[in-house]
């Protein structure tokens, strides 16, 4: 399936900003499921310091606000060419070790509240395949998907002591439920066509766990699906922090409003 | 050089300079206090107008006795100007930019603050009154003679030259619009109102009565006296001459290149202010006017100053 | 502030060794009460002097240090005025035949410490071949995962060390903590120098005490070398502090000055054309070494600690493109370990193939269960610290605290027994200390400092000799009411 994809956030500051930057982390790779046949990344009111990969292999771009600047726009524009890989990604080499996605982060730890979620979960894992689709399922029916109730510094813990979120929560429950039984497994951010026109698409989240002889499998838990022709991935981490898509520093006396505008069209249709 | 270190630099010594001024201002009022109780209440009120600390003053006390003035200036926490203030902020900006000075200057500033300090925060009577101020002077010399004897000729000299002679042009301009004020309040009143023994207060806070003395044949005159703190080049308190040092060394740290620079182009503008008045004017012929507007400029200069060579971000 | 000066009155009976008793081994006498040849010559010396004349001086030496600035601020203490580290005049002196060993023994254990931070953070070598566990790495805050794959300029990790030693008897060192994170003490060492020249210009003259004044000039070459491209001629260091109202404030200005490089803060720093620069009057400067005096946590709020102000914005990114090397490296932290410690003789043979110079004290880690069993059976033989702890703070000396410490401090161990090791209590050794009635013997301990560049190590000669200076006391911690003497490595 070929994608259209064009994503643009814009900043507006007012007040005094001493010093400002962003550190940008939109541009995908090309993998056994997607190929990256164009794709630019373009910044008005800022400058591209530096790109460099970070230690999950994503590619971080580092931009500096220009110092007369109040208004920052932040955009890219792609086309991929996506294959359907039967929800196996077998992408990845970056230099972790695997038992460092074994570890839960501040975002999954586990409380009181998890941890009885854990325990009530009502089925065990002949096939482990099934039974992490049946946890995807379970989380998806238990905790209902309301954007505005969380934010992008909710943990896991405290999304399951409300029972609502969006697809960030989702996938940090099922990371943290995955990470209790030591299974290696990581969080990802990326764009994801959906079926109905939906006029407020944002960027989507889902997981990867990693099977020995398989490799990385892909769960979406809140579409409760696994990931298709329909996902471009561009992020990997252990978990939303790692993989923020625009996080900025900015210094001085001000205040921010910022808006994303998204839009995936499928060239096809 | 760091523009943040320039930033302490010029600071430490505007604080160097502004404590050995304030000094000597307690000192020439505790002398008035001793020689002549005539007008000494006008005498504290205008040196707590000249250091810009007579509402912090009037919070704490109602009634200007000399002591109180004196403890007042010399340590009340109330007071943002007091001498302990002033010096621990100086040590401060030493600190930070301990990398470059020299270590003569650094510890000789060092032992300036932990000694005076020491002194002021134990009880002061006043017999020690003129010791304190005296040994403080004398621990400053300290620190400028190392200064110009150990520093090397760098901008980091002349940025401690720029802020000590900034910090003198707005100190000598002050003493003498505040005196004008107070002294005469009334235009039409001829020089002669103000006494000798002010005039030699004046040239006494300026630790310029020798000098006065020596060049004008021991005749205290107003309109003499007014030139030699406004126009003479060779006394180093002048405004004249802090100012010539300003343009000097803008013009060092440039490295000649000042055509395009802001703070020097404003400086030369202040000279020619500076340069408009005429010798033979009368001694208050729009003096406060003339004054204020170089005070303000010069307090632009500064600022311009700390924009110019990236004082802050 | 008078309490930190020890006033001293003149005493007619003056011997400078008629006090002195002590139980283990001293550095000055040995156990048939003789003094030693190290000591011989000062001893002599010393007894010729005047004792009314010595205190002055030591007087002196403790206004010098005032006015020199050489001032610390104790965590915790609301007390905010600046403190002296008590110094004391008697030197410490150590053969130039015994130094040969800690300089090996130190120079091999940077070595072995730099291969395993390289192993730790790529192919984990170490773990493969079962010799350290994993779990010491799995949940370690200190082992960055940021590093993990990167390789910092010339795989240099530990640019600068400090490695805390003991002797417990002749030619007999224990290893007590390596500081790799950012180790400091080095401007006191370098201090006392200058005061003890300054105080006894004789002794320098007659006896053959190394230089350990090269220090800086080593450091700013060793910094320049690890420059992260070969191709800069004169590559441009500068100093990183937290700021001026750091404890450590005048070491960073000072090392700072000695090198005649900047001394930079956060604020002076920002990311232009993709390098760390800094603001100058005439405009941004590239900088090519960053020694950093601050912890890791706090380099770059995009990376680490998001509320940090200390650091830069994009440092991290900087770096991760090869264009800066920070010393220490970020993630050097993993082998200050006090668990990973214990493994370091094993690092030796394991990377290196030699035999350990330096001795290892024994270590039992409270995580395993029989070794935590062993911990609260023993409490009252042992030293308990915390894993990540430094500075002598929440720690626990089994022999020399009360019943109530020691049950407060079980709890503490029971309740996070994975935050805890133990040791045995050593017998530090002790060394003569000025005291009104003449020298007594007080514990000391020796951090020699040492810098590793690709092909080179440079070690002090001597080090910082920290002294307790409370009787009988362990601990030499400057926080803990410790003091400082020079160190003199003595030529045949």
């Amino acid at each position: 399936m070929l994608l259209n994809i064009n994503y643009k956030t814009e900043y507006k500051i007012e007040g005094i900003l001493n010093e400002g930057y962003q550190r940008v982390i939109l541009i995908p790779k090309s993998s056994n499921s997607q190929k990256i046949i164009e794709w630019n990344l373009n910044i008005e009111g800022g400058i591209k310091e530096i790109n460099s990969k970070d230690h999950f292999s994503n590619s971080v771009n580092l931009i500096r606000m220009n110092d007369d600047t109040n208004t920052i726009n932040i955009s890219v524009i792609g086309k991929v060419e996506t294959i359907n890989c039967n929800g196996v990604f077998n992408d990845y080499k970056d230099s972790l070790p695997i038992w460092s996605y074994t570890q839960q982060t501040k975002l999954t730890m586990p409380g009181k509240e998890l941890k009885n979620f854990f325990k009530k979960v009502p089925f065990k894992n002949d096939n482990l395949i099934e039974y992490l689709h049946s946890l995807s399922n379970y989380i998806r029916d238990k905790i209902e998907y309301i954007p505005g109730t969380t934010n992008y510094k909710t943990t896991a813990e405290e999304a399951v002591k409300i029972r609502k979120g969006v697809c960030q929560d989702h996938t940090h429950i099922f990371l943290s439920l995955v990470r209790m039984d030591n299974l290696p497994c990581r969080y990802i951010s990326g764009f994801f066509l959906p079926e109905t026109k939906n006029q407020d698409l944002a960027m989507h989240a889902w997981a990867e766990v990693y099977i020995d002889d398989l490799g990385w499998v892909g769960f979406d838990i809140s579409n409760g699906i696994s990931p298709d022709e329909k996902y471009v991935s561009v992020a990997k981490g252990f978990d939303y922090n790692d993989v923020v898509p625009i996080k900025g520093v900015l210094k001085g006396m001000f205040t921010e409003k910022h808006k994303s505008k998204l839009s995936i069209k499928s060239i096809n249709e | 050089m760091l523009g943040n270190t320039a930033d302490s630099i010029f600071w430490m010594f505007r604080y160097l300079e502004r404590a050995e001024n304030v000094s000597r201002l307690i000192e020439t009022g505790f002398q008035l206090f001793l020689t002549s109780k005539n007008n000494i209440k006008k005498e504290w009120q205008s040196i707590l107008k000249t250091t810009g600390s007579e509402n912090y003053y009037y919070d704490q006390n109602q009634s200007l006795d000399s002591i109180s003035v004196i403890k007042f200036m010399l340590k009340d926490p109330s007071n943002p100007n007091n001498i302990l203030t002033i010096l621990d902020k100086a040590r401060n900006n030493a600190k930070r930019s301990r990398v470059s000075l020299t270590t003569e200057v650094w510890e000789a500033t060092n032992s300036c603050w932990i000694e005076t300090s020491q002194r002021l925060k134990n009880n002061i009577y006043d017999k020690d009154i003129q010791n304190i101020l005296f040994e403080l002077r004398e621990k400053i010399a300290l620190i400028i003679g190392y200064l110009n004897n150990t520093m090397l000729r760098n901008e980091i000299l002349y940025f401690c030259y720029l802020g000590t002679f900034i910090e003198r042009f707005d100190n000598t301009a002050r003493i003498l619009d505040v005196r004008h004020f107070l002294f005469m309040p009334n235009t039409m009143v001829k020089n002669d109102v103000i006494n000798e023994t002010q005039w030699e207060a004046i040239l006494r806070s300026l630790s310029a009565y020798r000098a006065y003395m020596w060049q004008n044949q021991n005749e205290l005159n107003a309109i003499n006296i007014s030139n030699f703190l406004i126009l003479d080049d060779k006394m180093p308190r002048s405004l004249k001459f802090s100012l010539d040092q300003i343009l000097k060394n803008i013009k060092l740290i440039k490295n000649n290149k000042v055509k395009n620079s802001d703070s020097f182009n404003l400086g030369l503008s202040i000279q020619s202010k500076l340069l408009s008045r005429k010798r033979n004017y009368s001694y208050d012929f729009g003096l406060h006017n003339y004054l204020d507007k170089l005070i303000s400029s010069n307090i632009k200069l500064g600022n311009i100053i700390e924009d110019e060579f990236n004082f802050h971000k | 502030m008078n309490a930190e000066i020890r006033n001293f009155q003149y005493d007619e009976s003056f011997n400078p060794l008629k006090d002195y008793v002590c139980k283990g081994y001293d550095e000055a006498i040995n156990d048939k009460s003789q003094i030693r040849i190290t000591y011989k010559k000062f001893l002599k010396w010393f007894n010729n002097q005047n004792y009314s004349e010595l205190s002055k001086k030591d007087l002196d030496a403790n206004r010098l240090f005032k006015i020199t600035g050489i001032t610390f601020n104790v965590y915790g203490d609301k007390d905010d005025t600046e403190k002296l580290i008590p110094f004391d005049m008697v030197p410490r002196i150590i053969s130039s035949l015994e130094w040969e060993k800690v300089e090996k023994g130190v120079s091999q254990r940077i070595r072995a410490i730099n291969s395993f931070l390289n192993d730790i953070y790529h192919n984990q070598e170490i773990i493969k071949a079962k010799i350290l566990p994993l779990e010491l790495i799995y949940k370690n805050p200190a082992y960055l995962f940021q590093m993990v794959g990167f390789r910092p300029p010339n795989n240099i990790y530990n640019h600068i060390s400090g490695i805390d030693l003991i002797k417990t008897k002749a030619s007999e060192f224990y290893v007590l903590e390596d500081n790799v994170r950012v180790p400091s003490g080095i401007s006191y060492m370098m201090k006392n120098r200058d005061i003890m020249i300054n105080l006894f210009p004789e002794l320098f003259a007659e006896l053959p005490i190394r230089n350990s004044k090269l220090y800086p000039r080593n450091l700013s070459k060793f910094l320049k070398k690890s420059s992260p491209n070969s191709n800069i001629k004169s590559p441009v260091v500068a100093v990183l502090t937290p700021g001026v109202n750091n404890s450590a404030y005048f070491e960073h200005s000072y090392l700072a000055d000695q090198m005649g490089v900047e001394l930079v803060e956060g604020i002076d720093l920002s990311i232009r054309k993709g390098h760390l620069s800094m603001r100058t009057i005439e405009g941004w400067k590239k900088i090519d070494v960053l020694y950093r005096r601050i912890d890791d946590e706090y380099l770059d709020p995009l990376w680490f600690k998001e509320d940090s102000l200390l650091g830069v914005p994009g440092l991290m990114d900087v770096y991760r493109k090869g264009n800066i090397t920070i010393a220490n490296a970020p993630g050097t932290g993993i082998a200050d370990d006090k668990a990973i410690y214990s493994y370091v003789p094993e690092m030796i043979k394991f990377y290196l193939g030699e035999q350990p110079i330096l001795n290892n004290v024994q270590t039992f880690r409270c995580s395993h269960k029989t070794e935590l069993k062993y911990v609260i059976e023993n409490i009252d033989k042992l030293v308990v610290k915390e894993v990540h702890g430094s500075g002598g703070y929440g720690m626990l000396i089994g022999p020399f605290s009360s019943k109530k410490e020691i049950e407060n401090f079980k709890r503490k161990i029971l309740a996070n027994p994975k935050k805890y090791i133990a040791q045995p209590t050593l017998a530090l050794s002790t060394c003569p200390v000025f005291s009104k009635t003449g020298l007594v013997p007080r514990h000391v301990d020796l951090r020699p400092f040492a810098l590793l560049s690709k092909d080179e190590v440079y070690v002090t000669p001597g080090g910082l000799t920290r002294v307790a200076l409370k009787k009988g006391s362990l601990v030499v911690n400057s926080s803990q009411g410790g003091g400082t003497k020079d160190t003199w490595v003595i030529d045949k």
